[in-house]
């Protein structure tokens, strides 16, 4: 009700965002496909310019907290999106399912973008997320609000292979609209694939 | 030969599909503090005051024409009632009290008590 102008703004602007990220993406694969164009052999475009693709899942319990009220909740985030050599530029969607310390239950549904680079096994993430949180009410229908906010992440590559990653790691994010802030960590472990070198 | 590659299956553009009609059909009212300490409370008298039924009780904030409803408990009121036991909720008198309180009014034109709850949990 009285958010619907800022959710309008905000809404607007996640979607050019995403679009325009999706665009972005694009030119990589057709560069790929046509290497003659660019005048270099197939062996250099590849060392060079091209993307490998990653595609990642994360799960792990996370706290959250909304004002004053502290949620205990299971995250799991799934990732895709382009690598060039030690840096990657990963679409995220995600699912929280938990609930408050007074037992109302809580979800969240999110999407986002984060610019990831790896340091030998340490990976450091950093991009923004836009999410619907709902809580329950205790006897009909629920409270919603569409959040957007910066969020960060450190991970440790337990095991890892030119082509796959196992990790852990923690997350921190902050998400807001108006008045209303949610905010808090989250550990994970998580799998991650990338296609052939 | 790539062998894994969900870009070239459009995968961002997937994502996209998803969540777009998801937000355009979602609405938004937001989290309000009030409203959501309410229903902490509401949660924790549903849990311990086992011979009433809370049902009634609104936690929602609603203007309509000429007058705007607030959540029945204010956060104080509601903070304390998180705060106590079952055991304290039942031998100060909270769960009847809480149980009788009126919806809290205000009149577009002034008026209304808004502080008619504020002895429900001390």
């Amino acid at each position: 009700m009285t958010c619907k102008r800022s959710c309008r703004t905000m809404f607007s602007f996640a979607s050019r965002l995403a679009i325009l990220t999706t665009f972005l993406v694009t030119p990589a694969r057709a560069e790929e496909a046509t290497p003659e164009r660019t005048g270099t052999t197939p062996a250099a475009s590849t060392e060079q310019s091209s993307a490998r693709s990653l595609f990642r899942v994360e799960l792990g319990p996370t706290f959250q907290r909304v004002f004053r009220v502290p949620v205990y909740a299971g995250e799991i985030e799934v990732g895709m999106g382009p690598q060039w050599r030690e840096f990657a530029l990963v679409f995220t969607t995600g699912l929280l399912v938990g609930e408050t310390n007074g037992g109302l239950t809580a979800n969240r549904g999110s999407f986002g973008v984060n610019a990831e680079w790896q340091l030998d096994r340490v990976r450091f993430g950093l991009g923004f997320r836009a999410s619907i949180f709902r809580i329950s009410r205790e006897y009909d229908g629920a409270m919603a609000a569409f959040l957007i906010g910066p969020r960060g992440s450190l991970a440790y590559d337990l095991y890892s292979s030119p082509t796959f990653a196992l990790n852990a790691g923690a997350r921190l994010a902050l998400e807001a609209n108006g008045p209303t802030t949610i905010w808090g960590p989250s550990l994970f472990i998580g799998a991650r694939f990338s296609g052939d070198p | 030969m790539r062998r894994f590659n969900p870009l070239a299956k459009g995968g961002a553009r997937l994502l996209l599909a998803f969540f777009v009609p998801l937000l355009l059909l979602h609405g938004c009212d937001g989290i309000q503090e009030d409203e959501l300490e309410c229903e902490q409370a509401l949660a924790h008298l549903h849990e311990c005051c086992v011979k009433r039924d809370f049902s009634e009780i609104s936690c929602r904030t609603t203007a309509g024409c000429g007058s705007t409803t607030y959540p029945t408990y204010p956060t104080v009121v509601a903070v304390c009632i998180q705060e106590k036991s079952c055991a304290e909720l039942a031998a100060e008198g909270i769960c009847d009290r809480a149980f009788s309180a009126e919806p809290r009014v205000a009149p577009a034109d002034g008026g209304g008590d808004l502080s008619a709850n504020d002895e429900v949990c001390r």
